[in-house]
């Protein structure tokens, strides 16, 4: 988006290292990996992993879509660099839906967004969530067997829709 | 001029992408009103006005005001029904 750090360490738009793919585990195995990756590469502060689990309890992320995913996200105090995070999972995962009364969604993609400036990046996150209802586009992604395959599917995905994502 | 308030948890993502699609909707409609997004603590602030919230998250009934949900907005399934519901209140506001 307005980020254009020449210090970035990758040039693709989702690095590998914001890509976990096949992560095992449940819901806060999946979130701790994804946040963890999103620190150690310096997109957050030191506050945003707990910070994330913490909104997913509140605010749960799940989204019924298409292609079944949850959206976790925080506050932008715990968040230094914009950018995309991406999961998937082992085995389907039982996220809360958003907004709903406990109804549960099980999903095998988690979006990550890393979201510095609410307003500038919602054409990013449109996009995001236009993903989520194109299984065809969606599929690369779930099929990467790495990080690396992940991060060039989810790059090729969101390349022709979010010019600079971050 | 009608009020909507675009509600989610924080205020971060999903509000925007609502917003921004209630927006459009009203564009495409020819419909006008005022569109404004915010977190759900905004909603207990003593200055609360709007005629409609639409909210990604479950919103307390005391409140008053006309509550949509905005998942539909956020994920397109059901949006269309959706837009011809908010356009239709605003229709009936108007009167």
């Amino acid at each position: 988006m307005t980020d254009r750090d020449a210090s970035a360490p990758a040039s693709r738009i989702i690095p590998a290292e914001l890509c976990a793919a096949r992560v095992p585990g449940r819901r806060v195995d999946v979130l701790r990996v994804l946040a963890r990756r999103a620190l150690d590469s310096g997109y957050t502060r030191p506050s945003f992993p707990r910070a994330v689990l913490a909104r997913e309890l509140d605010w749960p992320t799940g989204l019924a879509t298409v292609v079944p995913s949850a959206l976790p996200h925080t506050d932008t105090a715990h968040v230094l660099r914009a950018g995309l995070a991406v999961a998937t999972t082992a085995e389907p995962v039982e996220f809360l839906t958003m907004g709903g009364r406990g109804e549960v969604v099980r999903v095998s993609l988690v979006l990550m967004p890393l979201v510095t400036d609410p307003e500038g990046q919602t054409a990013a996150i449109t996009a995001v969530l236009d993903l989520l209802s194109d299984r065809e586009r969606a599929a690369p992604l779930l099929e990467a067997a790495d990080d690396e395959a992940l991060s060039v599917a989810a790059s090729a995905a969101f390349a022709s829709h979010v010019p600079g994502i971050r | 001029m009608r009020t909507i308030l675009v509600v989610c948890g924080t205020g971060v993502a999903t509000a925007s992408v609502v917003a921004g699609r209630i927006r459009g909707l009203l564009d495409g409609a020819g419909a006008v009103a005022t569109v404004r997004q915010g977190k759900l603590m905004d909603l207990l602030g003593p200055d609360l006005r709007a005629d409609l919230i639409v909210s990604t998250v479950p919103v307390p009934d005391e409140l008053g005001i006309p509550v949509m949900s905005g998942a539909p907005f956020l994920t397109g399934d059901g949006a269309e029904q959706a837009g011809t519901a908010l356009l239709a209140f605003l229709d009936r506001a108007d009167d």
